[in-house]
């Protein structure tokens, strides 16, 4: 049951319906929340094997998650900020709206 | 206990974010992405990552989320229509793609570890994970990644000033961005 394999197929689980929202959603808001289900679940991946190595190596996962999470808080702030923009733009917020740049 | 633990927090985070994305209504969805965020805290929490596991919650819960649902307040959401139904065929591709990059994914692990079922074993520090610990290290190890970090989050905030930032005569800006005002067009300005 609680095995580092199964860990890692639990993640590669989270990151595949993240991704699925990515692709099928046009609501931009859902999108974002998509990627931050993608990006929380590769945290889980580095502890999965930060939790295997422990010792300095594990920690060093542990760094990386926090670096990780600061990048996901950079991105949640951008990815707002532009759906701001967007909803002020195209008075919507369905990415398929934006067809500006259609040839 | 740990496989128990392991169980719940495994199908909270499974269906949390499964339901997340698929909501209508991205308040809905904020809301299941709690439970996802929590779910996961648990399984950060199971992995010996206790720091890791309250950042966790502080960071994703306590701003991100909450800046999500801000913004989802601050837009008026009773004029946006929702977005318009998509059949499930229409979702077809998006699935499969995403199933074939579970089953990649699934096979790397099975080949690789897949004959791994112990428990991971005890930890050998009883101190992993801890706040001491991680803090050493990123002090110590990463002083300038933790400073480029930095850097990176105050970029982030001031681009998210500037691009949430309504161009008006009344800002007095030297150049006027013409391509700006044009493309709001009828949208009635600022009166929201």
């Amino acid at each position: 049951m609680y095995t580092i394999p199964n860990v890692l197929l639990l993640s590669a689980l989270l990151f595949s319906i993240g991704a699925y929202g990515v692709i099928s959603r046009r609501n931009i808001l859902l999108v974002l929340m998509s990627v931050e289900i993608m990006l929380s679940s590769v945290s889980l991946t580095v502890l999965a094997f930060a939790r295997g190595f422990q010792g300095t190596a594990g920690t060093d996962g542990h760094v990386l998650v926090v670096f990780n999470m600061a990048v996901a808080a950079a991105e949640a702030a951008i990815g707002l900020a532009l759906v701001v923009a967007f909803h002020r733009h195209f008075r919507s917020v369905d990415g398929d709206r934006a067809t500006t740049m259609k040839g | 206990m740990n496989d128990a633990a392991f169980l719940i927090c495994a199908a909270l985070t499974t269906a949390a974010a499964a339901l997340c994305v698929t909501r209508k209504n991205p308040i809905y969805g904020a809301f299941y992405l709690l439970g996802f965020f929590l779910g996961l805290a648990g399984l950060f929490v199971l992995l010996a990552a206790p720091f890791v596991a309250a950042v966790q919650v502080i960071v994703y819960v306590g701003a991100i989320l909450v800046l999500f649902l801000f913004v989802i307040m601050l837009l008026d959401y009773a004029g946006l229509g929702g977005e318009a139904g998509r059949s499930f065929a229409g979702t077809l591709p998006a699935a499969l793609l995403a199933f074939l990059l579970l089953a990649g994914l699934g096979a790397a692990v099975y080949r690789n570890a897949g004959g791994d079922t112990r428990p991971p074993a005890p930890l050998t520090d009883a101190s992993f994970g801890s706040t001491r610990t991680v803090a050493k290290h990123l002090y110590i190890e990463y002083p300038l990644a933790l400073e480029l970090v930095t850097l990176l989050l105050m970029a982030a905030l001031v681009g998210a000033v500037v691009l949430t930032r309504r161009p008006g005569p009344e800002r007095g800006s030297a150049t006027p961005d013409k391509g700006q005002e044009e493309a709001t067009h009828g949208s009635g300005g600022g009166s929201t």
